[in-house]
């Protein structure tokens, strides 16, 4: 696995990851399913549905919320599923186009690393 | 399962509840009110408070503390905090940087902290629970506004600490009203909720969807930390101190016990108009036996505060807009907090959604207070039907991030994101042989890292010379669902790493800490600065060495002409001569030794004594 690539943080150790797999749901899932799936493990799994249990439940379930929450965020936004499919890369990706800040930081943003 | 009770820490007022059989219990205090008032008295013998404090404010205004929530985990300089300095009676000066509060007690002069007069009224708000339950408490869900960044929420964590109580979670107010929501009417369908919290203090409005899951999705908060039922007596205090100006020639301002009672009787008269079209506003011998009788209608009440109505939609909007819904797709308007009885705020409210009828089904005053019990049951693992498909998913009441080239603001964990969440991001330096990474930890959502608040910083040292650009660093930030934040960056190259866990008083770096990068920068600095000034102090000894050589040759000059001049020479003038040049190479020889000992103070090299150079250790983005 890509040791850059984010989901080498989220799943140590591991060599093949699905992330679809983690979620629970088809290749070909639709957007609500995807919501729906990422909810009903939340549910299973958020810290606050272990309080009461011991150190090591606690821990390993505040990893898979993580995976989970990792999952969710790659598969959820459009472009980065796209890009997940193709490629299998989870990052963010180089951006195209100003983000909030408007053109003019991304210039010179631009600008910055052009002429470093 | 240890008792977890539910604590609503306003403005104004406190309440805390319980889950018990299913349900929350709004506990009482012994004066029988379900409401304590945020207010510390400290007299000769003691210190009051809730009822007994607020009734001793107009009679010792200067020693009577209220408010403190808007001072809690700021910075003295904070222009707001200069504003509500203003108005209050007792004395807040700055100390640490923050502010602190100055009040005679038993006889002496003391200084709180802020978050220890919080801890005073939250132990208070223990004793009530316990006295009530009859059992001991351990830990509890104590709520903020939504707005209240990351050493907001670590301060009123560590105010619980101090009361004793293992502090669950530090919950939104908006939040808590959405798990009361909830828990109170099952639907069974996936809808959008908009909660308006307008409270003694401040605002806060959540967008929040309700799964039929039974999974609240927090989307996005946004508040005004200075818009509540304080600023409407304000606005009316002002109102009537002018007019009693005009009327009488006397100048109210500096009397706090008129205006403290001026106040009071305006609190009663907003509270009148909420039912009623028209009020008297009346304080029995207000200054110097002169009575202050006026009425007050609902019109004109309106009409004084109408712009500070009008700003309690400004973060609706913003809500909306962040969470990337239209106002139509909201099906719920939930209206809570004391201010929302105010029959103008509703109707702006549901003019702004197009005449929408607005949900005031949950109590008004106890839906925060509920919402802290049930995640307080929660918590303390609690295994009611009722609370157990209940999850929160809360949201990162800030945007956290790092300082980078020029002093940019790169955000990691983006304000909204869901908690807990762990994000990384690769960075690398900016200059060449840059010998480490100065990290600098942000939390805010402006563009520049100085406008926003510093939570932490640290420095990784030590990186192999490298040219800019080159380097791999990895910034990561890991965030729990307690706002718990563990910054971690590490040098790919060396595999150098360095963790800080960012607390309350990590503000700025303490003297010791300082004192340890400058000796760590040091180390890299001084062989650069060794070199530079021992290259300085020969070029100086050779330029001076130069003026020397020219100086000489000029007296040599002189005596070589004066020796093939002739015969019609005295030897009183080749005397002469001679000794001139003595006098010249003397003077060259003196030079030439004093410039050799001016330059050995140089050549240690100077010291680093501030973080001026660490600063220049800047990350760039990849």
């Amino acid at each position: 696995m890509d040791d850059n690539d984010p989901i080498s943080q989220f799943f140590p150790d591991q060599e093949d990851v699905d992330l679809y797999a983690v979620l629970g749901v088809k290749q070909d899932a639709n957007a609500d399913d995807i919501k729906k799936a990422y909810r009903k493990l939340a549910l299973k799994y958020h810290p606050d549905k272990h309080a009461g249990a011991n150190e090591d439940a606690k821990a390993d379930a505040s990893l898979k919320f993580q995976q989970l929450g990792f999952a969710y965020a790659v598969l959820s936004d459009e472009k980065r599923r796209g890009r997940y499919d193709l490629t299998g890369k989870t990052d963010e990706g180089a951006d195209f186009g100003p983000g909030e800040d408007g053109w003019e930081t991304y210039f010179e943003q631009l600008f910055e690393e052009v002429t470093r | 399962m240890p008792t977890a009770i539910g604590i609503d820490l306003g403005t104004t007022r406190c309440c805390v509840g319980i889950w018990r059989n299913d349900r929350v219990e709004i506990i009482p205090n012994e004066e029988g009110n379900p409401f304590t008032p945020s207010y510390v008295s400290f007299t000769e013998t003691e210190w009051l408070i809730g009822d007994a404090a607020m009734r001793k404010a107009a009679r010792d205004p200067s020693n009577t503390v209220f408010n403190v929530k808007r001072l809690l985990g700021r910075a003295f300089s904070d222009p707001g905090i200069q504003a509500d300095i203003a108005h209050v009676p007792y004395e807040v000066f700055e100390k640490d940087m923050k502010p602190h509060i100055r009040v005679r007690y038993r006889g002496n002069t003391k200084e709180f902290s802020p978050e220890e007069v919080f801890s005073l009224i939250l132990t208070k708000m223990k004793e009530i629970a316990q006295s009530y339950l009859g059992s001991i408490v351990t830990s509890a869900v104590i709520t903020v506004p939504a707005h209240f960044n990351l050493s907001q929420r670590q301060t009123t964590k560590d105010a619980g600490t101090m009361a004793g109580l293992k502090v669950l979670r530090v919950l939104s107010e908006t939040s808590a009203c959405a798990a009361t929501y909830r828990v109170d009417r099952w639907n069974a369908r996936d809808h959008n909720v908009l909660i308006f919290d307008l409270g003694g203090g401040s605002l806060s409005v959540s967008l929040v969807t309700a799964h039929e899951s039974g999974v609240l999705d927090v989307q996005a908060n946004a508040g005004d930390a200075h818009l509540g039922g304080e600023d409407f007596d304000d606005r009316l205090v002002q109102h009537f101190s002018a007019e009693f100006k005009r009327n009488h020639r006397v100048d109210l301002s500096g009397n706090h016990r008129a205006l403290r009672r001026l106040r009071i009787a305006c609190e009663r008269a907003k509270r009148t108009l909420s039912s009623a079209m028209k009020t008297t506003v009346m304080v029995d011998g207000l200054y110097e036996g002169i009575d202050f009788e006026t009425s007050l209608t609902r019109g004109s009440f309106e009409d004084l505060c109408d712009d500070l109505f009008r700003r309690t939609l400004d973060p609706i909007d913003s809500v909306l807009r962040d969470a990337k819904i239209h106002k139509s797709q909201v099906d719920e308007v939930i209206l809570v907090g004391g201010s929302t009885r105010i029959p103008r705020i509703g109707r702006l409210v549901s003019e702004f959604f197009d005449g929408k009828e607005l949900n005031r089904s949950m109590n008004t005053d106890e839906a925060v207070t509920c919402g802290a019990a049930i995640q307080a049951a929660i918590l303390a693992g609690a295994t009611s039907e009722k609370t157990q498909g209940v999850l929160l998913l809360d949201v990162a009441p800030v945007s956290l991030g790092i300082e980078t080239t020029g002093g940019a603001m790169t955000p990691i964990i983006k304000r909204h994101s869901t908690v807990p969440t762990k994000k990384s991001q690769m960075f690398t330096t900016t200059s060449n042989n840059q010998p480490g990474v100065f990290v600098q930890v942000y939390e805010g959502v402006h563009a520049k890292a100085k406008d926003n608040n510093l939570v932490g910083r640290f420095v990784i040292s030590g990186l192999s010379p490298a040219p800019r650009g080159v380097p791999r660093i990895e910034v990561t930030f890991d965030m729990d669902a307690n706002d718990r934040l563990v910054v971690s960056a590490t040098d790919k190259g060396s595999g150098k790493s360095q963790t800080i866990s960012i607390s309350s008083d990590v503000r700025g770096l303490s003297r010791k800490e300082m004192e340890a990068m400058s000796a760590e920068a040091e180390g890299y600095y001084r062989e650069a600065a060794e070199r530079k000034a021992a290259k300085k102090s020969l070029e100086a000894y050779a330029s001076s060495l130069e003026t020397a050589i020219v100086e000489l040759q000029n007296a040599l000059g002189r005596a070589t002409l004066l020796m093939n001049a002739g015969k019609d020479i005295s030897a009183e003038v080749y005397r002469h001569r001679q000794q001139a040049m003595e006098e010249a190479a003397e003077t060259a020889m003196r030079k030439l030794s004093g410039s050799a000992t001016s330059q050995q103070g140089e050549r240690s090299g100077r010291r680093v004594s501030d973080e001026k150079y660490i600063r220049s250790w800047q990350l760039s983005p990849v």
